[in-house]
């Protein structure tokens, strides 16, 4: 009777012989494991699955794509190819949105209208929003999207997190995909060695050659949703949603928190306690980590080899009203100039004054998200096709008029 | 936020034994094998959290000081008081955060933060990207400190050097879940040559597998039955049975199978350390299935409570029962529910006792008489699993509908 370990190994060589107790056995074992895992990403297909659903739905043209899977989803990106087409790569967080009530937008879609085409091509634009991103994820988005080699690239970089240490990092599921992006640079290996996991490593790498460790998030998803149809459970929907206040310290509050920013905000001592709420984790000194993934994200956009822009968008003037936000702003743009010094390339354009500086007052749903984009879009417009013209990529652009200025 | 997923930190720990493993089979240096796994230890930790990794390197070295004291004062004069000092120092920890929940949390959290911070700005950097999190595996460091200090105060050990202490203290495998091993089931087996290789991998590659099969395959289909304890104001009575039943199985699969996987990874490194579970669901009294559930930690509170308080004497073993399941049920946490729960299987085990005093069980019972009594000793374990998962005033509406009475 087997009972045990003991007993099954037993078994084994009594009726295998040696099977797994050498080394070549051990050989033998991960070669089949290989194969099965090969034969079963071929034979069982993964669910097919749609980059930004929920957002592309508000975009009205298909030129203009979010390319950016689910939070969990380890695949990160799924992008599309067209020769044919002019691919801008842009990069950015939630500041990439436009929210009015009567109009959700995204400011890439309404540059895409301004500039249709560059050089006779359409203008095809790839947008890696994400949503909640920190500059570790934007870096990882990056090195993502030069690997599709695009033909210019847009950085969102929103300066309340630029330099906040307690926010570096957000987008995890990125770290395997990025992995084989970002090893080449050996002046990288520190926030690999600090970010990434043994595990995001080895499946980020087989994963890339074996679609059945790559497609794990659709099995599991359709495996999940087939358990939960199996469950005698008689689950009312919606959900009961809990009620009553919770003490923002309690433990539960706590449990409840979606990132650990949430956490660091509430209890811990400000780096300048005088400084407004918004930038009072910005630690623009040189000190934090955050300094050596904007000097590799600007590394890797000068290293590019085709037109970029890192830019810093507008935040809202009730920023500005908070005492001490003014100097705070101004020393993270500061900052962010210094470490754009050392990447100096004619193909790489960095503004690291807040946007909003140089333009007519704009309207905000909060600190950082537009309400109105008209001006901002304009603004990006015109330094995209600056660039470009700069770059000799065209002879002439010309961004067109504001399809919802008032005449 | 403070939820942790435990296989994580297996594939954490299987991938970087890929490396580990064959560089420790060629070291034949003991200090050298030590280290690489402590080291391995401190790494596996530093990847949930640099804090942690921390809290442990301070947390051990309590643990080797105390060690020192007790096994030089064992024979002296204050010898009892300072090893009652010393225990006190090394279960503080633990107590504090059973008690004093929501503030060792964040304390443990921020504290820790600011301390790798001090050390070192980019460690705390990174520290600071990684996830608030409990104080993982504390209860399972505590016992097995604290099992330290009772062999050494007992004279099992002499004073033990740092770096076997360190080699007991962040022993891979057994680092976030246990089991809880002693330090005589690892201190020979470092030593090359003790074990057969050929024997180790197979045996190794096995308990990993079946682990890996028991919480992919089994607990993972089951893992929806937990959402009984949300929603079973809208379920009937058999159903909420049936789920409970799954409950019951899902619980076992997922804790036997991360402890296979220790237990594996372990015997991958050489150690044949003791296995945590034997088939419990096939007992058929209340008895043989705490002797066969979590053993590592039941036989821990079998070595240091039930014995020590007369569990062998006739007159006190119903005191020294109470006493254990009590140490059981309240080492997962201090609540209301966790008493109810260490009062109704001191009633289940006390009882046992009682009748077997009276009327000694056959010795080769048949299948016929066996059958229900396992179903009937996995029911009432399965009945008491709620009180593990719920809130103190979930109790009443939870066991009311177990019961059918709304």
């Amino acid at each position: 009777m087997i009972r045990n370990v003991k007993d099954v190994s037993d078994l084994l060589d009594r009726r295998l012989g040696g099977v797994g107790a050498g080394a070549l056995s051990l050989l033998r074992i991960v070669a089949w494991t290989l194969v099965g895992l090969l034969v079963i990403g071929t034979v069982v297909r993964a669910p097919a699955v749609r980059p930004g659903a929920a957002y592309n739905k508000k975009i009205k043209t298909t030129w203009v794509r979010d390319v950016t899977l689910d939070k969990n989803d380890p695949r990160g990106f799924k992008t599309r190819k067209d020769r044919k087409a002019f691919t801008i790569a842009w990069i950015g967080p939630s500041t990439l949105q436009n929210i009015s009530p009567e109009r959700y937008s995204f400011i890439p879609a309404d540059v895409r209208e301004r500039i249709p085409e560059v050089n006779g091509r359409p203008v095809k634009i790839d947008m890696y929003f994400l949503s909640g991103a920190r500059v570790m994820d934007l870096y990882a988005a990056t090195a993502n999207a030069l690997a599709t080699k695009p033909d210019m690239v847009m950085v969102d970089l929103n300066p309340i997190w630029l330099f906040n240490d307690t926010a570096i990092t957000s987008w995890t599921n990125l770290n395997g995909v990025s992995f084989r992006h970002l090893v080449g640079d050996p002046a990288s290996w520190p926030l690999l060695a600090a970010f990434d996991q043994p595990q995001d490593v080895v499946l980020g790498l087989a994963g890339a050659k074996l679609p059945a460790l790559g497609d794990r998030w659709s099995y599991a998803q359709k495996l999940r949703e087939e358990l939960t149809h199996l469950s005698a459970l008689d689950i009312p929907s919606p959900a009961p949603t809990p009620t009553g206040r919770t003490d923002p310290k309690s433990l539960a509050a706590v449990a409840a928190m979606s990132a650990p920013l949430d956490f660091w905000q509430l209890f811990r001592p400000p780096a300048d306690p005088r400084s407004d709420r918004a930038t009072r984790q910005s630690r623009p000194d040189g000190s934090v980590l955050n300094d050596l993934v904007v000097d590799r994200l600007l590394a890797a956009l000068a290293g590019a080899g085709v037109p970029a822009i890192a830019y810093v968008p507008p935040v809202s003037p009730e920023l500005f009203q908070a005492q001490g936000a003014d100097e705070a702003l101004s020393r993270i743009e500061q900052h962010l100039a210094e470490l754009a010094a050392q990447h100096r390339s004619p193909t790489l354009v960095v503004k690291s004054e807040e946007a909003g500086r140089g333009l007519p007052p704009l309207t905000f749903n909060d600190l950082v998200h537009l309400a109105e984009d008209g001006p901002f879009v304009t603004y990006l417009s015109d330094l995209i096709c600056g660039q470009l013209l700069a770059q000799r990529v065209t002879t002439s652009c010309i961004p067109g008029p504001d399809p919802r200025a008032t005449p | 936020m403070l939820d942790f997923d435990s296989f994580q930190f297996f594939a954490n720990l299987f991938v970087v034994l890929v490396v580990v493993v064959p560089v420790y089979r060629l070291v034949r240096n003991v200090l050298a094998r030590r280290l690489l796994l402590g080291l391995t230890g401190v790494y596996l930790l530093f990847l949930v959290a640099p804090r942690l990794a921390l809290f442990y390197l301070v947390f051990w070295l309590l643990i080797w000081v105390a060690q020192q004291v007790v096994a030089l004062s064992a024979e002296r004069k204050h010898g009892t008081a300072v090893f009652v000092v010393s225990m006190v120092a090394v279960l503080a920890p633990m107590v504090i955060w059973k008690v004093f929940t929501r503030d060792f949390v964040i304390d443990f959290n921020l504290w820790g933060n600011g301390a790798v911070l001090a050390l070192n700005r980019d460690v705390g950097g990174i520290d600071l990207a990684r996830e608030i999190i409990l104080p993982l595996g504390l209860s399972f460091s505590t016992f097995r400190g604290l099992d330290l200090l009772i062999k050494t105060y007992l004279g099992a050990f002499d004073r033990l050097r740092a770096d076997e202490v360190f080699f007991y203290g962040f022993f891979p495998p057994v680092q976030l879940i246990g089991p809880v091993i002693q330090y005589t089931e690892i201190r020979e087996a470092v030593r090359p040559g003790r074990t057969e290789l050929r024997q180790d991998l197979r045996e190794g590659l096995l308990l990993v597998m079946s682990g890996l099969f028991k919480v992919f395959v089994i607990s993972y289909a089951l893992q929806s039955s937990s959402q009984m304890f949300t929603y079973y104001r809208s379920n009937s009575t058999p159903v909420l049975w049936w789920e409970l039943l799954l409950f019951a199985l899902y619980f076992f699969f997922n804790f036997a199978g991360y402890s296979d996987m220790a237990v594996g990874a372990a015997r991958l490194l050489g150690f044949d350390i003791m296995r945590n579970f034997d088939w419990p669901y096939t007992k058929t009294n209340p008895q043989s299935f705490w002797n066969s559930w979590h053993m590592s930690l039941t036989h821990f509170f079998q070595r240091n409570v039930f014995v020590p308080f007369g569990g062998m004497r006739q007159n006190t073993q119903y005191r020294a029962i109470f006493l254990t399941i009590m140490a059981i049920a309240l080492w997962h946490d201090i609540s209301i529910p966790l008493v109810v729960f260490g009062l109704y299987h001191a009633a289940g085990l006390i009882g046992h006792r009682y009748l077997k005093g009276k009327r000694p069980p056959r010795e080769d019972e048949p299948l016929l008489l066996r059958v229900p009594k396992v179903v009937a000793l996995v029911a009432f374990f399965a009945f008491s699993l709620p009180l593990m998962v719920i809130q103190a005033n979930q109790i009443v509406p939870v066991y009311s509908a177990l019961v059918g009475v709304r």
